[in-house]
């Protein structure tokens, strides 16, 4: 009953404000086809965080009773007696009580030792394999997230269906026929559409007159931008968040996220990020700050969701391109590893808690963590049994599920 | 076609695009003659050489202390910045401006990441020495290089634990493509490969210690075969010659390959012993390539976009950064490609953002307006200092030369004669209009014409050459 009514109202409030737009009638007949496509099977929703740098698993999610861990991390290693504890053997990093929390709940799973094989040090080329979803040996150019918008929409067209909250796309969300979009939030999207030339640009366009494809693409992809801009704009307006968010750019790009959540955007995935885990010198109080920052902010998302009712429908990914090497370097900073924890988050997990064994340091490759989980199980865990599609045409391969859903 | 939109298409693709500079110069020869000049200009294209470039001493830098060190670091990625810098301003030149093209051709495809300034520089330097000679030439040129055998992990190609990184990026991506080779090949052609390396002065060097002797088989060829052997195996086969032609076709006529015309190209290319500046010429004196269908059809990278304006406003940035802003904040930062397949090509520039950022670029740089837009950060300490923001995109632009070429006191010729400058295809009428009436909103002369040019920029046929 819920979900029909939700749906309806979004039909309707969508009709309302493409009729109240001063957009040309080409463009509203573009939307209200595009209204019946609706990717929508289910109401699940996606929020993606990616930590940029490769963050440092290990100070993270502090295994406090393992000697080898104070051996080869002297001054970085976290203190056993202010480790925020969860088991016999792993706590959270004090800065982390926010975090700590909605573990308590039972609203967060910890994957451990999650990575690929043949693991790739460069930051570049490991997000690659994180973005697309490629192993290490091949170069892919569409995203996992971009794969999963062709497959579920066709060519139904509506950047909106995946948000980054970015002045610019990220290769996770660019398909072969769909892309999704970015931008900062519908606010300042739609300054900027309605500050240039677009719309009477995207009104102009004949395509009886243009007989070139890739100009029929670019002027597709400015109709659609148009479209969603206005889109968000409208829907932007319904609900406002009532929670108070920590000052920093991360909490505001979860705020913007939530408030579309909230209004009930047809969007399915949302993709933010959080940069900075580069800590090769003196990591100490700039690994403190961003752990702080990620968690304060996550847990305030995560009160906004349930408050507004969301939480159940809304499935939150953690993760880094790479965690880093468990010897400390002779800056007080760690450099690039492979293995790295990941976190999950919902409101109706199956497996709250740590879902697998903590990191083996007695069992390191070259000094690096060894994985267990290749991180494209838990895609195709998201993607089959979360967002309801074939996960290995989209991951081009089968990988076996976990069972946090 | 007519001769002046033969030129014009010809420059677009051979260089990036007319300079206000040439226009009417150019446009009154005869597109034989361009392309004689091209391959003439051409010759003139210039080494980078970016002053204090040079490689660390590593036995100096063992004893350095650890805030020298640091320092030492951002000298060096000063330098990285430097040498892009210069790149861009090569390009944005008139010397050699084929060769810069090919150059900037040979950099995708054989990508290369290197945060060393002076191996970035001498890597980049050995792309255009060779940009429009032999592939053979360049093939093993690049092979030997040691910023590649550095970014492909040949350093650590020994004998006891070969490293099959660059045997099968050279036979993948830089000779034959998938397919067309066995997990053996690329096994045994790594076997072939141990021992190259380089020095520190940044020189190759052939490690016999760490070569291994043994016997190999690579494509059906059995014996004691070194690198030289297998690159001579793999320009033997006649798929190299297709492969390369292919990627060339993409680059400089059409993303849709087809394949008569291409592979009657890779025959002359095969048979001229790979000549490149011999099936460019093929590529540009042909009929097929001045055809509708490969006229304005093209994507431009941000980087073609970034310099078709500099040269065809005859803008020069007031702050030398903007050219590394735009291309951190358009995707595509030279010297650091994603990765060692390269960069993405045609419409996977385009996305809703994008495209819109590449609409407003015209307006940013003749309106003097503030810049809100943020380049993605992508967490590497080693990179965060190329693509700084810039407090805005002005520059000195060529108006009394834009004045003399495109000025009409008519609206609509003035418009029209911006769309034929600017643009590869014409405007659909709806479109024109809305640019007419733009114009007209102008309060003089200068106003006009600046208008012109920004309503003609800042459409979507831009985007396309």
């Amino acid at each position: 009953m819920k979900d029909i009514s939700r749906r309806n109202f979004i039909k309707k409030s969508a009709l309302t404000s493409a009729g109240s737009m001063l957009i040309p009638g080409f463009l509203k007949a573009y939307e209200q086809t595009n209204l019946g496509n609706s990717i929508l099977a289910s109401e699940k929703i996606l929020v993606v965080i990616q930590l940029s740098g490769g963050n440092d698993g290990l100070n993270t999610i502090v295994p406090f009773n393992n000697d080898l861990y104070y051996e080869l991390r002297p001054q970085l290693a976290i203190d056993k007696s202010s480790t925020l504890k969860a088991t016999d053997e792993l706590g959270f990093h004090p800065s982390m009580s926010g975090l700590k929390g909605l573990y308590d709940d039972g609203l967060l799973s910890i994957v451990n030792n999650v990575g690929y094989p043949n693991p790739d040090r460069s930051h570049f080329r490991s997000m690659d394999i994180w973005q697309t979803g490629s192993d290490a040996k091949s170069v892919w150019n569409t995203g996992w997230i971009g794969r999963y918008l062709d497959s579920t929409c066709g060519d139904c067209g509506k950047p909106h269906a995946a948000i980054e909250i970015d002045d610019s796309l990220s290769l996770s969300l660019k398909g072969e026929q769909i892309k999704g979009m970015a931008m900062r939030n519908p606010k300042k999207l739609n300054r900027a559409i309605d500050g240039g030339h677009y719309k009477r640009i995207a009104a102009a366009y004949d395509s009886e007159e243009v007989a070139n494809h890739n100009l029929d693409y670019l002027y597709k992809t400015l109709i659609e931008t148009v479209s969603s801009s206005e889109y968000l704009k409208e829907k932007s307006k319904i609900k406002k968040s009532r929670i108070d968010y920590p000052q920093n750019a991360l909490s505001r790009d979860l705020r913007t996220i939530a408030e579309l959540i909230g209004s009930g955007s047809d969007t399915k995935v949302y993709y933010a990020s959080l940069s900075g885990f580069d800590t090769h010198v003196n990591q100490k109080f700039q690994h403190e700050r961003l752990l702080s920052t990620y968690s304060e902010s996550v847990s305030a998302f995560v009160r906004d969701l349930k408050a507004m009712g969301m939480l159940d429908q809304t499935m939150i990914l953690t993760f880094s391109e790479f965690g880093r090497r468990v010897k400390q370097n002779a800056s007080r900073g760690t450099d690039h590893g492979t293995a790295n924890n990941l976190f999950i988050i919902n409101g109706q997990l199956k497996t709250p808690g740590f879902v697998n064994e903590a990191p083996d340091l007695s069992k390191l490759d070259e000094g690096d963590l060894i994985h267990s989980i290749d991180f494209r199980r838990i895609y195709a865990t998201l993607l089959n049994k979360w967002l309801d599609t074939d996960d290995v045409s989209i991951l081009k391969g089968k990988f076996e599920h976990l069972n946090f859903i | 076609m007519i001769k002046e939109a033969q030129i014009k298409h010809l420059l677009n693709r051979a260089t990036f695009g007319i300079s206000i500079d040439k226009y009417d110069q150019t446009l009154k020869s005869n597109p034989d003659q361009v392309i004689k000049g091209l391959f003439q200009n051409a010759k003139s294209a210039k080494s980078i050489r970016v002053k204090g470039v040079q490689l660390p001493d590593l036995m100096a830098l063992r004893n350095m202390s650890k805030e020298e060190r640091q320092q030492f670091r951002k000298q060096s990625r000063e330098q990285l910045k430097d040498v892009n810098m210069t790149w861009c301003q090569q390009m944005a030149g008139e010397d050699g401006l084929l060769a810069e093209k090919m150059t900037l051709f040979w950099h995708d495809h054989f990508a290369c990441r290197n945060l060393n300034g002076f191996l970035a520089q001498q890597h980049n330097n050995t792309l255009r020495k060779h940009a429009l000679g032999k592939f053979g030439d360049l093939l093993m040129a690049v092979a030997k290089d040691p910023a590649m055998l550095q970014f492909l992990n040949n350093q650590q190609n020994r004998k006891e634990s070969p490293n099959e990184n660059f045997a099968r990026e050279l036979l993948e991506l830089f000779t034959m493509g998938r397919g067309n080779y066995t997990e053996a090949d690329i096994k045994n052609g790594a076997r072939a490969f141990t021992g190259w390396g380089f020095n520190l002065q940044g020189e190759h060097i052939f490690r016999k210690r760490v070569h291994d002797y043994g016997e190999k088989t690579f494509m059906g060829r059995t014996g004691d075969l070194n690198g030289e052997d297998i690159i001579e195996i793999v320009l033997e086969n006649k798929q190299t010659a297709y492969f390369i032609t292919e990627k060339i076709y993409r680059y400089m006529v059409n993303d849709t390959p087809q394949e008569n015309i291409i592979k009657e190209l890779a025959d002359g290319f095969y048979r001229s012993d790979y000549d490149i500046k011999k099936l460019l010429n093929d590529i540009f004196k042909s009929d097929w390539f001045y055809r509708n269908e490969h006229v304005g059809t093209r994507i431009k990278s941000p980087v073609e976009l970034m310099l078709g304006i500099q040269h065809q406003l005859g803008l020069s940035f007031s702050e030398p950064e903007s050219v590394l802003f735009l291309q951190k904040a358009l995707g595509q930062v030279l010297l650091l490609p994603p990765n060692v397949g390269g960069w993405p090509t045609g419409r996977e520039w385009i996305d809703s953002s994008s495209l819109t950022f590449r609409m407003a670029i015209p307006t940013l740089i003749a309106n003097n307006k503030p810049i809100t837009y943020e380049s993605q950060k992508d967490g590497d300490v080693n990179t965060q200092n190329l693509g700084k923001r810039v407090k805005n995109l002005v520059g000195d632009i060529a108006w009394p030369k834009l004045m003399e070429h495109l000025y009409d006191d008519n609206d609509q010729q003035l418009v029209e004669k911006a769309e034929r400058y600017f643009l590869s295809t014409s405007l659909t009428a709806q479109t024109k209009k809305q640019a007419v009436a733009y114009v007209g909103t102008g309060t003089d002369e200068n106003d006009r014409l600046k208008k012109a040019c920004v309503a003609i920029m800042s459409m979507p046929e831009y985007q396309l050459c």
